[in-house]
């Protein structure tokens, strides 16, 4: 099937870099409209909501042919089953889905701080969050005794969990230091050959957030 | 047997029970009690039957499942609630997504201390998001919102659509397409006869207000 996806972001990591991961480690074509935050979102949300091309009123959206996908997290999903990444049993796929749910949990609390303009009061409680968070990371990574989060290969949760452990990483660099089994994952996601040449490129946006930090 | 282990309350735990009465799936309720929580919680945690330390868990074997966008997707596999082709199933997840960001909207309102003087603000925002769901209906044209057919997300809607009937009986008179499919799942008739019973729980409780019962 030769076509190319098409991913409608603002033009920061955020939502979006999980997809470009997905994307990019596994070699998928695909074309970007990268949006900026104010008049021309208002803009492209105003025409999207009422034509169908945004059709939640939010980005990312992926074009697939004539279809348009609001939400990550079904985006996410929609190409782990066109590109067997999706794990290989019912358990993977049970984990696949909890593990991805998971990284989105590790979002939520970062974004809340992130986003607040009192970020910097707000850091130390949302460290000892973060901390939390990873000690239950390593708990399960222990227990799952495998090299990726359900398996012996990458599925659509590890793109949203290596992203989001690279914000944390941002964030503080000793942050993941204390969590031996996190710290190797991170480092074996990031040095993924296909991976670690996307870090380096110019495609990879230089913002993380649509705020100047982080 | 599945085995769904969450608290005595409706939360997150209901949509799961929606899924599995109106499927006629056997399932177990594994009820934590609010003053047996921490210390069941330090132990799931530790011996990974609790596995981030939050409620709902499935338990099916071996396997204990959290997330409850992982359970219900789960559940959905095993019992043909997931759509027929890739793009029902694209669907049915952007609806499940769309449906749970609603949910915390909602919950970061009835969040609020003074959430009754803000309930017109809410239902504002609300409605923004509502115009989105009804103009998918009115688009794709379907009985439910990836097909003719029910899958998980639907049930996700319906429960979201609850919370907010709940709050503002005339909520959907704007949006006909939203009150044909909340009366089409209130209607089907295990949910309804699930609805009904004293197995239901009907009220919205929020543990992180204390266990309050509010909307």
């Amino acid at each position: 099937m030769s076509h190319e996806y098409q991913l409608t972001y603002f033009n920061i990591r955020g939502l979006g870099e999980p997809i470009r991961l997905l994307f990019e480690d596994n070699g998928i074509k695909y074309k970007e409209q990268r949006v900026e935050a104010g008049e021309q979102w208002q803009k492209v949300k105003e025409e999207g909501v009422s034509s169908g091309k945004v059709p939640f009123g939010q980005m990312p959206v992926l074009q697939d042919g004539s279809m348009y996908l609001a939400q990550s997290g079904a985006i996410l999903r929609h190409l782990a089953r066109k590109h067997n990444l999706y794990g290989d049993s019912e358990e993977e796929r049970a984990l696949a889905d909890m593990m991805n749910d998971f990284a989105n949990d590790l979002r939520t609390p970062y974004v809340r701080m992130i986003y607040n303009d009192s970020w910097k009061e707000m850091l130390p409680e949302y460290l000892e969050t973060a901390k939390k968070q990873l000690e239950l990371l390593e708990k399960y990574l222990n227990r799952r005794g495998k090299p990726y989060v359900v398996g012996d290969k990458p599925c659509f949760a590890d793109y949203n969990l290596l992203a989001m452990l690279d914000c944390m990483h941002r964030l503080k660099e000793d942050l993941l230091d204390p969590f031996e089994l996190v710290n190797k994952y991170y480092g074996r996601m990031k040095q993924r050959p296909p991976l670690a040449a996307y870090f380096q490129s110019n495609r990879i946006p230089q913002k993380i957030n649509n705020v100047p930090r982080g | 047997m599945y085995q769904l282990e969450y608290f005595p309350i409706r939360g997150l735990g209901e949509v799961i029970r929606f899924l599995l009465e109106d499927n006629n799936i056997p399932y177990e309720n594994k009820f934590v009690q609010k003053d047996e929580w921490s210390q069941a919680k330090k132990h799931g945690v530790e011996s990974g039957q609790i596995p981030f330390g939050q409620l709902p868990v499935l338990k099916d074997g071996n396997l204990n499942l959290a997330q409850g966008g992982a359970i219900i997707r789960y559940l959905a596999r095993k019992h043909a609630l997931y759509g027929e082709n890739m793009e029902e199933q694209a669907i049915a997840d952007m609806l499940y997504e769309a449906a749970r960001d609603l949910r915390y909207e909602y919950f970061r309102y009835i969040f609020q201390d003074n959430w009754e003087d803000q309930k017109e603000a809410f239902l504002l925002k609300a409605k923004v998001s509502l115009a989105c769901f009804e103009k998918h209906f009115q688009r794709k044209r379907t009985k439910y919102v990836a097909s003719e057919n029910i899958c998980f997300a639907d049930y996700n809607l319906f429960d979201v659509l609850d919370h907010l009937h709940r709050l503002e009986k005339s909520l959907f008179v704007e949006f006909p397409h939203l009150n044909q499919f909340y009366e089409t799942m209130k209607n089907r008739p295990r949910l309804a006869a699930y609805l009904a019973s004293d197995r239901h729980f009907a009220q919205p409780v929020f543990i992180p207000l204390g266990w309050t019962a509010r909307g």
